[in-house]
């Protein structure tokens, strides 16, 4: 597999790009990151929490699960989950760094309000059987990968969120493309 | 109790009013009703799933709970709950859709969802029920919010995850009461219900003042 891009992410800071069909994103870490997705001909199509969750009949994004876009339509394929096994990556809180993600989406123009919820990645919530939540202070001890394949052309965005709830707050994150 | 409106709304169509704050929402009936609220004066502040459940701290609602909005200001409080210890309302589902069952029957997963592998699948479902019910406030459909799905008892996993459809509705209809903490523009669905044992039904919204 080609590296088309390669790049540290700090604490606090975010990355926005195009992921092209047929490409891998692999983000890397180990604090919470927030992901988005847009579709890049037509951005008021974009990632959503509740259809994803529907469309695989599951709480947790891990391998073999695909995103959703609202408009019912595949965006992206996770092809690998190193987070697996350690913990549960998140798609009920709501944005984390929403000032972040917002400031780093500048050119696409949205505003606070249609700000789209994302994929909360390594954000390792309690959620107990009787529906109570908390937050869990465990992200990986190392950092780890997440491999998403693109089903169209994206405009893809991470914010490496300032998230005090991890013991690994404050971690860099890596963003790498993949051609296969 | 004054009564502002009352409404039946037929199956698999959507309904929608302005309402004012302190004014009480109740909403009937005996399979899954879509729900959705957005600011009156802001139109652009709507319901958010994501941010009641972190103000809950819990992936269920009910009575005492309330409905925030993306600006983490309360919307509306659940005063009554005739379907607590029956069922959960649910906060995981988007909304069914004509594309939604039009995917599910081309892969073959209509059984998945509940809804038999055969059925003839509605060309329309919540999401354009919805967008009907706040056709005055001209709410673009990506901007739909994800809604409270009142009386969509859902399984879930909270270990593994998954989520699994179920049949349990209310056995006769039954009311939930939402008091608005502000001025709202309020929607409902009547849903489609393919997994309900007598499909969707026709709802009742009623608006009165306490």
């Amino acid at each position: 597999m080609n590296v088309i891009c390669e790049e540290t992410v700090s604490p606090q800071k975010g990355w926005v790009g195009n992921v092209d069909k047929g490409q891998i994103l692999r983000i890397t870490g180990r604090s919470v990151i927030d992901f988005n997705a847009f579709k890049r001909d037509d951005i008021r199509e974009y990632f959503d929490t509740a259809r994803t969750r529907i469309y695989n009949l599951n709480m947790y994004p891990t391998k073999g699960h695909r995103l959703f876009s609202k408009q019912n339509n595949p965006m992206m394929r996770v092809l690998e989950d190193g987070f697996a096994g350690i913990g549960l990556h998140d798609l009920q809180s709501g944005h984390g760094c929403a000032e972040g993600m917002l400031s780093i989406l500048s050119s696409l123009n949205i505003n606070y309000l249609d700000l789209p919820d994302p994929m909360g990645l390594f954000r390792n919530l309690d959620i107990s059987q009787d529906g109570r939540i908390r937050p869990k202070p465990k992200g990986p001890p190392e950092p780890v990968a997440i491999d998403l394949e693109a089903e169209i052309n994206l405009i893809c965005a991470i914010m490496n969120c300032p998230a005090s709830e991890t013991s690994a707050s404050g971690a860099d994150a890596t963003i790498t493309i993949l051609q296969p | 109790m004054k009564i502002i409106s009352d409404e039946l709304v037929p199956a698999n169509s959507g309904w929608g009013a302005p309402m004012q704050k302190g004014q009480v929402l109740r909403l009937t009936a005996k399979t899954i009703i879509d729900f959705a609220c957005i600011n009156l004066h802001n139109n652009d502040e709507r319901f958010d799933q994501a941010r009641t459940k972190v103000y809950n701290m819990k992936l269920w609602i009910t009575t005492g709970d309330v409905l925030y909005s993306k600006l983490n200001n309360p919307m509306m409080t659940i005063t009554e709950d005739q379907f607590a210890g029956m069922g959960y309302h649910d906060l995981q589902y988007g909304t069914c859709s004509g594309p939604r069952y039009a995917r599910a029957k081309e892969e073959g997963r209509l059984n998945q969802y509940n809804h038999g592998d055969d059925i003839a699948v509605p060309t329309r479902g919540c999401w354009e029920n919805l967008i009907d019910g706040f056709s005055q406030w001209k709410v673009p459909p990506e901007f739909i919010p994800s809604p409270l799905n009142i009386f969509q008892h859902v399984d879930i996993d909270t270990a593994s995850g998954e989520i699994k459809h179920t049949p349990n509705r209310p056995k006769d209809p039954i009311y939930v009461d939402f008091r608005a903490e502000m001025d709202l523009a309020v929607a409902a669905s009547a849903c489609p219900d393919l997994a309900a044992p007598d499909f969707g039904q026709p709802i009742q919204a009623l608006i009165y003042e306490p």
